[in-house]
């Protein structure tokens, strides 16, 4: 894991991503022609057999796309060439409701990310998306009949909820919010539709795990959950993808509205390969006394952009947003959150820790909005960022704009490297350099990690532990 | 003339909506090139040059926090900057005081250099003030340039009538163990641009400001400081603090900067804004910008109303709500101002308080 330069400096090494490093043929798959033309939109939304409101949505989106340029502000992607881009790529099966009714590849994919394993022991419901399409869906019978809906995004367009999907797709993340959302207009696939009704109380969470096999191709699935009056839900959402040496692109977008003194933590652990440009979109309307509770780790991807924003719109109603960033070699990973509070006392906290290291950069960036009328609201923010090397880069850009007098935000970040103090310390207590220091950054990931469902925070841990190993 | 451009660019912009990546900036009239006038018996071991001729060159190159985009308002009124000139090893125990008085409906434009030789000391007063209701627009950048183991303290204090538009630019250089210390009052004018740029390229140079303002009425502050960390065990640290009143908007762009091969390089930012009205308008953004591992960096803001603790302690001894926000809103500005090593232009400061508050 570990190599010694020419300092005497042990180098850290990159993640071990094996686990997620695997791929298979596309056989028996559709792919359709890569780039985006109005021709190639309209056959996608004819082979997915949209409703005629959709079909329209999506070519006006694209018109949006054409129209709107790339932002002057965060990572460079001028690399990335949506003329190169396949946008949909439909795996050789239909969803299943039953697990052994899934392809042997891809059954063998999912069974080597751990997600049948995970739905049998604590899980309430699972979505499994293999590249632009749902391959499975799955929610426990007691769950179901409590009136919870957990739905591929397909079906949820045309069953009974088609009315509810109509009212709320992209109303949160609108396509003129920037180039992405509307590029996920026009060529959005698959996703999840969940509706917990009211009073619901799920002990178990509900996860969407999302799989991009294929080359060169993007994945761009619309998750939609409605959290209904004094409801409480936990969904997690995975991804992460097989190596390629082109580019591949993931622009899902993520829209959550939480009712009335309702709960919604949405957990994600982003473990995209190297080659992926992560440009998602993930926005959450808050009711009066209402909670969204937002836990996120980024991990993977070559570029990221990725920003949960909480729209506070109710009276009490409250965002958390707890995450950590951890970009190595050949990663630019811009992340953070943006609180916006819109009505009286609102309140929201943001913590975030980033890791850089081996040339990685991290950036965290984040906005908080005091509105005029949010008398009596409060915002705080931490962060702080570690560097482990000096090839490394860490940005911290943090904006606020408070338009009352009656709020209290406070901010503060730290940036900095590991603590030889600290360090010596441990030492001096017979523990080596070596755990000493893995010790030092799993406690600086420790608020991350605590909230994270236990399984997600070993994994953590353990990519913490791997990637912190020889660093002497 | 006619300039329409966008000032205190900040390095590292983040989203167009929150308009807080810079200034927009716009003027249209003639602006006439204006002197810098010492007011005091040049203190032994400075000179001046009201015109620093081919000197100037020399510090051209300095970066400033409002930034090149407003060049065109100096060549264009054909400002000569001023040279003051601390020389080598020379500890000036008295201030240099330059005092701008612009008229009403003037549109001035003045420059100036201070160069604190090796081993030297000194510091600069930079005072503003017009009668209260005068208008007019006046610029105004400053280079400093400490030498090796030099220390200039520069203090400018903004006490402009109601009306004006001033934009203040500064920028600082260091030499190895250099220093460059700002205090900076901003009370008045309309509107206000302020920018600073410190590039600490050298060994153990280090940077500090201290800044206060008192923003009420329709007031607009724009800020723009940033701190250069090039060299190995810099330090820098900037304290920002003010009131907002009335319908008064601020904006505070703060970076600290650390270039790869600064180890061992420090830097510290704090705001405190304090709120008293609804209608006020407070943007901040302070920035850490690392490409360095050996570097500590932190910021902190706290912007708000008065603290329900302060406030009771203060009411559980008589002082009225109002009185307490008065007070705190003074102390404010009274702790940057006790920065000043002129008891005249400290007097100045506070009798303006007295009548900013007394009109409230």
């Amino acid at each position: 894991m570990s190599d010694t330069n020419e300092s005497g400096k042990t180098q850290v090494n990159d993640i071990d991503r094996s686990m997620y490093d695997f791929r298979y043929d596309e056989k028996d798959f559709y792919r359709n022609d890569p780039g985006l033309t109005e021709e190639i939109v309209a056959k996608l939304s004819d082979d997915k057999n949209d409703p005629a409101w959709m079909k329209e949505f999506r070519l006006k989106s694209l018109a949006v796309y054409n129209e709107l340029k790339l932002t002057n502000w965060g990572p460079d992607i001028s690399d990335l060439h949506m003329e190169h881009i396949a946008t949909y790529v439909r795996p050789n099966t239909k969803m299943q409701g039953d697990w052994k009714n899934v392809p042997q590849d891809i059954k063998d994919t999912f069974e080597k990310l751990g997600i049948p394993e995970a739905e049998r022991t604590s899980l309430a419901g699972v979505g499994a998306q293999y590249d632009s399409e749902l391959v499975y869906h799955n929610v426990r019978d007691e769950v179901a009949k409590q009136g919870v809906v957990y739905t591929d995004f397909e079906s949820a367009l045309r069953g009974p909820y088609a009315g509810m999907i109509q009212d709320h797709f992209m109303h949160l993340v609108t396509p003129r919010d920037h180039k992405f959302a509307a590029l996920h207009g026009a060529v959005w696939s698959g996703g999840s539709f969940v509706y917990v009704p009211k009073g619901v109380h799920l002990s178990f969470p509900l996860q969407s795990y999302f799989r991009l096999n294929a080359k060169g191709a993007g994945q761009f699935e619309h998750t939609l959950i409605i959290v209904d009056e004094g409801a409480d839900l936990h969904f997690i959402e995975g991804c992460s993808a097989p190596k390629y040496n082109v580019a591949n692109l993931h622009a899902g977008c993520v829209e959550l509205y939480v009712a009335k003194n309702a709960h919604l933590r949405y957990s994600t652990i982003e473990n995209w390969s190297k080659n992926m440009y992560n440009l998602n979109t993930k926005r959450a309307k808050v009711e009066e006394g209402g909670t969204i509770e937002w836990v996120s780790g980024s991990f993977g991807s070559h570029i990221s952009y990725l920003y949960p924003e909480s729209d506070l719109v109710g009276e009490r109603a409250r965002a958390e947003f707890t995450g950590i960033t951890f970009a190595g070699n050949g990663q630019n990973l811009d992340t953070g959150a943006k609180m916006v509070h819109k009505a009286p006392h609102t309140s929201s906290v943001i913590t975030t820790k980033s890791i850089s290291k081996g040339g990685g950069i991290s950036t965290y960036r984040s906005a908080v909005y005091i509105a005029k009328n949010a008398a009596g609201s409060k915002a705080s923010v931490s962060c702080q960022s570690l560097m482990l090397d000096s090839q490394s880069r860490s940005d911290t850009i943090p904006a606020m704009e408070v338009l009352t007098d009656d709020a209290d935000v406070g901010h503060e970040a730290k940036i900095g490297r590991i603590s030889n103090e600290a360090v010596f310390y441990l030492m001096s207590r017979g523990i080596s350099e070596e755990e000493a220091r893995s010790m030092i950054v799993s406690g600086f990931a420790n608020p991350v990690s605590k909230e994270l469902p236990l399984e997600y925070a070993v994994e953590m841990n353990n990519l913490i532990r791997l990637e912190m190993k020889g660093t002497l | 003339m006619s300039i329409h451009t966008t000032i205190n660019n900040i390095p590292a912009p983040t989203w167009n909506w929150l308009k807080i990546n810079n200034a927009p900036f716009s003027y249209s009239a003639s602006v006439l090139g204006a002197d810098s006038p010492v007011q005091n018996v040049l203190p032994a071991g400075v000179s001046y040059k009201a015109d620093a001729g081919s000197d100037a060159g020399t510090y051209s190159g300095i970066a400033t926090g409002v930034g090149k985009n407003i060049d065109s308002l100096f060549t264009d009124a054909g400002v000569r900057p001023a040279l003051i000139t601390a020389a080598r090893n020379t500890h000036v125990s008295e201030p240099v005081c330059i005092a701008f008085n612009p008229a009403d409906g003037s549109s001035t434009a003045s420059s100036q250099i201070i160069r604190a030789e090796e081993g030297s000391s000194v510091t600069v007063i930079i005072s503003y003030t017009s009668d209260e209701r005068a208008s007019g627009f006046q610029t105004v950048r400053t280079l400093c340039s400490a030498g090796k183991n030099a220390f200039i303290h520069l203090v400018k204090v903004q006490l402009l009538g109601s009306s004006f538009t001033q934009i203040d630019d500064t920028g600082t250089d260091c030499e190895e163990g250099g220093r460059v210390e700002i205090t900076q009052i901003i009370l008045g004018g309309k509107e206000t641009f302020a920018g600073v740029a410190s590039r600490l390229s050298a060994y153990q140079s280090s940077f500090k400001s201290d800044t206060a303002y008192l923003c009420r009425g329709s007031q607009k502050l724009d800020m723009n400081y940033v701190v250069r960390h090039l060299g190995k065990k810099t330090d820098s640290k900037m304290i920002v603090k003010g009131t907002l009143l009335d319908t008064a908007e601020k904006t505070y762009r703060g970076s600290i900067d650390f270039k790869n091969g600064c180890s061992g390089a420090t830097g510290n930012e704090q705001e405190e804004p304090l709120l008293l009205t609804p209608s006020v308008v407070n943007k901040s953004i302070p920035l850490i910008l690392c490409d360095e591992e050996d570097v500590a960096g932190e910021h902190g803001a706290t912007i708000g109303r008065l603290g329900e603790d302060t406030l009771f302690y203060m009411q559980s001894r008589g002082i009225s709500k109002q009185a307490a926000e008065e007070i705190m809103a003074r102390a404010k500005v009274s702790s940057v101002a006790s920065l000043v090593p002129d008891e005249t232009i400290v007097t100045k400061i506070h009798n303006y308080l007295d009548k900013a508050f007394a009109h409230e």
